[in-house]
Formats: C-alpha cells, structure tokens, sequence
C-alpha cells in the first residue's frame, strides 16, 4: 500500500512537470506570432520573464544606429558642440570572444528605443518622458559619467539616428531633452 | 540524477550545464570588470531603476538597495561566476553543481528584474536553461522527467531557429534582400567587410537573406533527419552562431545557443515514432482535462 501510493505520488510529480513544460512550451511557441502584430502575450507577460521573444531582427530588422550626445550650457548662456557619448569602433576578431564595452553600447542602444518608442505615443507629453526610466538612465549618465565644459551649468542630450556606414541618408534628429542642472 | 554518465539524459543535461556555464562565466567576467556601470551615476544604477514600480520605489524598495546596489550585485556577480566555473568543471561534486544550478536559475530571474536594458536572446536562452536544469535535479531520480526536460530545452532551440526563420519570412525586407546589407551598414550590429561585400551586389544580399531565412526554418529538420545530415545541421547551426559573433558581436550566444545542443542532440538520438504519439496522446488528454 505505501509502495503504491509512493508510486502515484511520483507519477503525479511528473505529470505535473509535464504539464508545466507542456503548457510553457505552447504559451512560448504561440508568442512567436510571425507578424508582431497580435499583443496577447506582451498582456500576459509584458516584461517576458517567462516567455522569450525569438522572433530576431525580424520581421522588420534594424536597420539604423542610434547616436546620443549632448552638449552643456555655460554661465553666458551660450552652447559647447554637440559631443557623441559611447561611439561603437570598430568590430575585431577579439570581440567574438571579449568585449565588455559592448554591453554599455547595447543598455544605451535599448534606452534610445524606448525613448522614440515613447515618442511615437501621442498622448505623451515631453515632461511624462522625463520621468520615464528610460530618459532618467541617459539623464544620469550624461550628468555625472561625462565630462563636462568648465563653468557649464546646465547640460542637454540628443537622440540621433543614421544609417551607418551608408553615407547616403542624412542623420535626423529623433529625440532633444530640455536643459538639466548640472548638479 | 544529471550527473551519473552512465544515463544517456544525464550525460546530455550535464553538457549542456559545462557549455552555457563557459557563457556564464564570459558574462559574469565581462560585468565585473565594467563595475561602473552598477554605481548610482552607471547606465544600469539601481537608483533609477527603482523608480520604475511603486513599490521598488517606496520604503518596501530600500531592503534591495542591499542587494541591487554594489556592493550587493558585485557579489551576486562574484558567486554566478564561482557556480558557473564549478558547473564547467566536470569533477565537481553532484551537491555543488545542485545548489550551483538552482543559485543561477534563481540569480538570473532576479536579475532579469534588476537589469531591463542592455540584455537580449541569451539571457533568455539561459533563464530556460537553468530554469529547466534545476527541474531535471528536482527530478533527479526519475529518467522520464528528465526526457522531459531535455525534450522542452531541444523543443526551444529548435522553436527559436523555426520562429526566427518564419518571422523573417513575412519580412519584406528579408525577401527583397534589402535586410543583411540594411543591418550590416549599422555600427551596432553590422560589419564593415560584409556591408562592402553586400552593398553593390543585390543578387547576393537576396540571396544571402533568403539562405538565413531557408536555414532557420529547415533547423527543426535536423531532429527528424538521418545522422549525417543531422550533423551538418548542427554544425550549420553553430556556425551560423560564429558568424554572429565574428561579425555582429553576438559573442554570448555561442554559448547560450549551442550550450543547449547536447540536449537535442539526446532527444534527437532517442526519438521515435512512439515518442511522437505519446506526446500527441498527452496534449489530447490535457485539452480534455
């Protein structure tokens, strides 16, 4: 009797596990709508922590750099040049197997996103921007990690976009932050 | 338990463990040495970060100042590293790489709410892995639930190349051949060399998006097909990876992707027609209740 019941209490664990992989599996497969157009599965896990997204650089892959700079406001009021923060180099053969500066590169690639993202909501205003995570990282890190003009006073970031190494298209402006204090 | 070689499952779980781990351990070295980032004035300060809920924001958010802030994530950095070098070894004792499996499956999804911006598809790879990896140590004496988590592991990899393949397809961009030299142009994910090569010569930028598009989806084949083109498949596979990291700087996923290869290759040598039907005849009875 114990025998059996140790028997079916094992079974039971399994199929549950079953269940659970089953049903992850299924849950994992059905988000990987190919168009991106359905958001059932962002409404069931909006931050993916159970559901990953293979869907890469599709269907529409990125085609752009992102570029963010800023420049500062001195004590006259006047403005230093627009200074480009974290410029990708070059790729080398080492970086297939070291390259830790790639992960800077890529939170400040994923931060200018989210700031257009947030842009292309119309019924945001710039001052709910600001208090996005997003635009309060690049903030933090413009005003404290950089090096700023002597006597500035108040700086300012910009988002850019290009296309790259193809010189063709003009850069365009996506994204101008207000003037923060330099505290 | 994964770890008794004699077991095939166990053998395969256990490799997947020694190569993600090796991915682990580039990760956790390439954090740590830019420890900058995790400071309050970093890209990654948890001080900003906090602000993104309520209740991380509130007094209820200060107990994982501790652990969110450096020193705290140092050191959660610091044991990852040591879990992670102790899983690729292969000597390591069954209770170490226990209590080194659950402590990054636990850590990953801990981290995956500390850090939202600068990850990608390998953190994912690895929540699953781990995830699933624990699971098969829960169930460490019981060899179908750990089929069964080798079998959801293959099933990822092989879903994650079919639904990379079948997003692009309805791509325009990847059918029109305008995609490789479109993301081969950009600084962050793009090569100089392949960007030349592409530019002027339509017919193989097509061509080569057509053959990524084609290789993806025909990935999941490779569980089906007889064992030598089954491992050009996988070799297909974990070239591509390469290449990825050799000119888009997609180093991690090496790891993280071709990591979970021992399992399919488990589930692959051991699949059958009855396997097929078994898994038919489950999914019926669960929709039955």
């Amino acid at each position: 009797m114990i025998e059996m019941s140790r028997i079916s209490m094992a079974t039971i664990r399994r199929m549950a596990l079953y269940g659970v992989l089953g049903t992850w599996f299924v849950a994992s497969a059905v988000k990987q709508e190919p168009t991106r157009r359905s958001k059932l599965s962002e409404r069931i896990d909006p931050h993916g922590v159970f559901l990953p997204d293979w869907r890469f650089f599709a269907p529409q892959p990125g085609t752009y750099d992102n570029h963010l700079l800023f420049r500062d406001e001195l004590a006259d009021g006047e403005v230093t040049e627009w200074k480009e923060v974290l410029v990708a180099g070059e790729r080398t053969l080492r970086h297939a197997f070291w390259h830790p500066n790639r992960r800077g590169e890529k939170i400040v690639f994923d931060t200018m996103n989210e700031i257009i993202k947030i842009t292309q909501e119309p019924s945001l205003e710039k001052e709910d921007i600001q208090v996005s995570v997003a635009y309060l990282t690049l903030l933090n890190f413009i005003t404290h990690s950089q090096r700023h003009a002597p006597g500035a006073r108040r700086t300012q970031f910009l988002v850019a976009r290009s296309s790259g190494r193809d010189v063709d298209e003009e850069p365009v402006m996506l994204f101008l932050s207000n003037r923060h204090p330099i505290a | 338990m994964a770890g008794n070689e004699d077991v095939p499952v166990d053998k395969a779980l256990k490799r997947v463990e020694q190569i993600s781990s090796l991915g682990l351990v580039l990760a956790s070295l390439e954090f740590l040495t830019q420890p900058q980032v995790f400071t309050d004035t970093g890209l990654l300060s948890w001080q900003v970060e906090r602000s993104r809920h309520k209740w991380t924001a509130g007094k209820a958010g200060d107990l994982l100042d501790y652990l969110f802030k450096p020193p705290g994530i140092y050191l959660i950095y610091q044991l990852r590293l040591a879990a992670a070098v102790a899983l690729v070894n292969p000597y390591s004792s069954k209770k170490v790489r226990d209590v080194a499996v659950a402590y990054i499956a636990a850590t990953n999804y801990l981290l995956h709410f500390r850090i939202r911006y600068g990850t990608d598809g390998t953190e994912h790879m690895s929540l699953l892995t781990y995830a699933t990896l624990t699971a098969s140590r829960i169930f460490a004496n019981d060899e179908k639930a750990k089929e069964a988590c080798a079998w959801f592991l293959a099933g990822q990899t092989n879903l994650s190349y079919f639904a990379a393949g079948l997003s692009k397809l309805v791509g325009a961009p990847w059918r029109n051949g305008m995609a490789m030299p479109g993301i081969f142009r950009t600084t962050v994910y793009g090569d100089k060399r392949v960007y030349e090569l592409l530019k002027s010569r339509p017919r193989l930028a097509r061509a080569a998006g057509w053959g990524v598009v084609a290789s993806e989806l025909a990935m999941p084949l490779m569980m089906a097909a007889p064992k030598l083109p089954a491992w050009a498949m996988l070799g297909m596979g974990g070239g591509f990876h390469v290449g990825n990291a050799v000119f888009m700087g997609l180093n991690r996923f090496v790891y993280s992707f071709v990591g979970t290869y021992p399992a399919v290759v488990h589930v692959a040598k051991h699949m059958s027609a009855n396997d097929v039907a078994r898994l038919a005849d489950f999914f019926r009875k669960l929709r039955r209740g």
